[in-house]
């Protein structure tokens, strides 16, 4: 790489700069706008720089903005979906975790075709899936409450944490396995005293995964959560759809920030842990 | 610490029969080697001693219990793993108490188990170590003391030295040797390494293709190999095999081969099986062939390897090639003239088409 020509480094750089341009400018747009004033945004100048940048529209969007008939911003879409994404992600990786190392390491009859019908089960499109849910959901009295919303995310999310760990557990030399039963350990003791603080690298990525997508989930929020518990998505496809005079786009662009900050804060705190997570398998580290 | 007995132990592994049917007895305080080349099924026979491989038929006793279906964490065993397996979130310290922490052992007597494991195998100044700050060598030497802290009624090894270099291979098998004397305990040891296998073993077992080939002491496996397999398979350089015929002379039974007509008068066979006119295989280690200058084989040196202490010589004669040990001082160069003898009271008789000892 270091002796490949100047031209070729430079055209290099020349696209990653285009591609880079290409996916941050819609991000720039959303940014100065939501920092605009109204008659700010009438001028139409897209690109420019806020000449008065306010917080108005953010302090709008958090707390005063209507989503439907009450006007309270998407703040209590926030605490929503935090109290949605908390529950399913520990118990998703959790169980997906001991689905893993109960499939990869202990020889359970039956496991393969089991791990098969689940990997089958991940190619089937959730919204095939919605009415036969909300009618059972609707059975066991679950529609519209937190346990349901969260039953639902982690039911979903089963293929994919399994998978995971199913790979990651089946990666780790088999020798660990037998040295810790030798010594005494069953079941939950090799699992809990010798796998379980050897996958943090594992643990930490398929956190990642789940909360950002239950926290980006717009669809599954909306039928099974119902008011009570909408999560903050489908709050700000409310507040943007709420109509009542001007359109808003400053605070509809400062409500949709916030709604993307948890899964960007994610992304940028934990970037580097999660390539290295998603490597560590593979090489062994 | 106890003995064990595999009573017609039968293993598959996918739908390969791995182990045909193999019984064993090993008493208490043994040091028994199972030998043997690569796929032989030593190591799943060791694996189906832990309870980690399950056996389609037999029985396993250990100490007199019967074990056959029990689980792993009940027989009471230790073992040590070829990749030594030790525990990289513990430390040294918690890496040897894990075992005794999973029984619920007293805390004291935890202390006192690791304290005096941890003494024996030099291991106290490494206690709050993680397993990733060791060497291979005091990795191997954690995980023996793993093994060992546990008090077990067998100790099982996996190959637990094909690891590590050359010297700290020598080292470890020395402190190997000295800590079975020490404590006297049952244990049975598996690798590919006869070196290892002489060294070790009160008994060694050999195997190939999951058949008992020979059970028997070093010296007897050595010296009176059962078979050609074995007899090809001890020793380095390994045994000349000469191919013959049984012939009766004056003074009783001969070897007679292309260029070679030896009495068999002293030779360490049961008469019943000197038939005229058999067809046998004369083996003959490297290091009963006798440079002599009255011997009746005479032979060019084609090739000459020294190795330090001695050199292995290639000596070309009319019937072949035979390897010898070359001891002189100074050592035979190549292309020189040389007589030997064979020491026929050493040397082995193999009947040609079974292979087995005669």
């Amino acid at each position: 790489m270091n002796r490949s020509p100047l031209a070729a480094r430079v055209g290099m750089a020349a696209f990653l700069a285009v591609a880079a341009a290409f996916f941050l400018l819609p991000l720039y747009v959303m940014l100065v706008t939501s920092l605009k004033p109204l008659d700010e945004l009438r001028a139409g100048a897209l690109f420019a720089w806020p000449l008065a940048p306010t917080l108005a529209p953010w302090r709008t969007a958090w707390s005063e903005a209507c989503t439907g008939v009450a006007c309270e911003g998407v703040r209590a879409g926030f605490m929503n979906s935090l109290a949605i994404a908390v529950p399913s992600t520990l118990l998703a990786v959790g169980l997906g975790a001991l689905n893993g190392y109960a499939l990869a390491l202990w020889r359970v009859r039956g496991a393969n075709w089991l791990f098969g019908l689940l990997m089958v089960g991940a190619f089937v499109p959730g919204q095939v899936m919605l009415y036969p849910l909300v009618r059972a959901l609707g059975t066991l009295g679950l529609v519209g409450s937190l346990p349901g919303i969260v039953l639902v995310h982690v039911v979903f999310s089963m293929p994919l944490m399994t998978l995971l760990f199913r790979n990651w557990y089946a990666s780790l030399p088999t020798e660990l396995f037998n040295a810790a039963r030798i010594d005494g350990a069953g079941f939950w003791g090799v699992w809990t005293r010798v796998l379980l603080p050897m996958s943090a690298p594992m643990l930490g990525v398929a956190a990642i995964m789940q909360v950002t997508g239950v926290w980006n989930d717009y669809l599954l929020g909306l039928v099974f959560a119902g008011h009570d518990f909408a999560p903050m998505t489908v709050q700000l496809n409310n507040l943007i759809n709420t109509s009542t005079g001007t359109r808003q786009y400053n605070v509809d662009m400062a409500a949709t920030l916030l709604t993307s900050l948890v899964p960007l804060v994610v992304y940028f705190g934990s970037g580097r842990w999660f390539v290295r997570g998603i490597t560590a398998g593979a090489l062994k580290g | 610490m106890a003995a064990v007995s595999l009573q017609q132990l039968r293993v598959n592994l996918g739908g390969r029969e791995v182990i045909p049917g193999l019984s064993l007895d090993i008493a208490e305080g043994e040091f028994l080697v199972l030998l043997g080349p690569s796929g032989c099924g030593k190591s799943t026979l060791l694996h189906a001693v832990a309870g980690l491989t399950d056996i389609a038929a037999g029985r396993i006793l250990i100490g007199g219990d019967d074990v056959t279906a029990a689980d792993p964490a009940t027989r009471n065993i230790g073992m040590v793993f070829q990749s030594y397996a030790l525990y990289p979130s513990m430390s040294v310290e918690k890496n040897l108490s894990f075992g005794l922490r999973v029984r619920r052992l007293p805390r004291a007597e935890i202390a006192r188990r690791v304290h005096d494991a941890a003494a024996l195998l030099q291991l106290t100044d490494l206690l709050q170590r993680r397993p990733a700050a060791l060497s291979g060598g005091q990795r191997q030497r954690v995980a023996i003391g793993r093994a060992l802290v546990r008090d077990a009624r067998v100790y099982l090894f996996d190959e637990p030295l094909s690891n590590l270099d050359a010297s700290l291979r020598a080292t470890l098998r020395r402190e190997l040797k000295l800590l079975h004397r020490r404590l006297g305990a049952t244990m049975i040891y598996v690798t590919h390494d006869q070196i290892e296998a002489m060294t070790l073993a009160t008994r060694i077992a050999v195997m190939k293709d999951g058949v008992l080939q020979q059970v028997g002491t070093p010296d007897e496996v050595y010296s009176r190999p059962a078979n050609l397999f074995v007899a090809g398979f001890l020793g380095a350089p390994p045994m000349n095999f000469l191919a013959g015929m049984l012939a009766t002379g004056d003074n009783g039974p001969r070897f007679v081969a292309a260029g070679l007509d030896l009495a068999l008068d002293r030779a360490a066979v049961s008469r019943d099986a000197l038939v005229a006119g058999r067809a046998v295989l004369l083996g003959v280690r490297p290091e009963h062939v006798r440079l002599d200058e009255r011997g009746a084989l005479m032979a060019r040196i084609s090739l000459a390897e020294p190795t330090g202490a001695h050199q292995v010589i290639s000596l070309e004669w009319r019937g072949g090639v035979l390897q010898a040990l070359d001891t002189t001082q100074p050592p035979l160069s190549e292309g020189s003239e040389v007589r030997c003898t064979l020491d026929i009271a050493r040397a082995s008789l193999f009947d040609a088409a079974s292979g087995t000892r005669l």
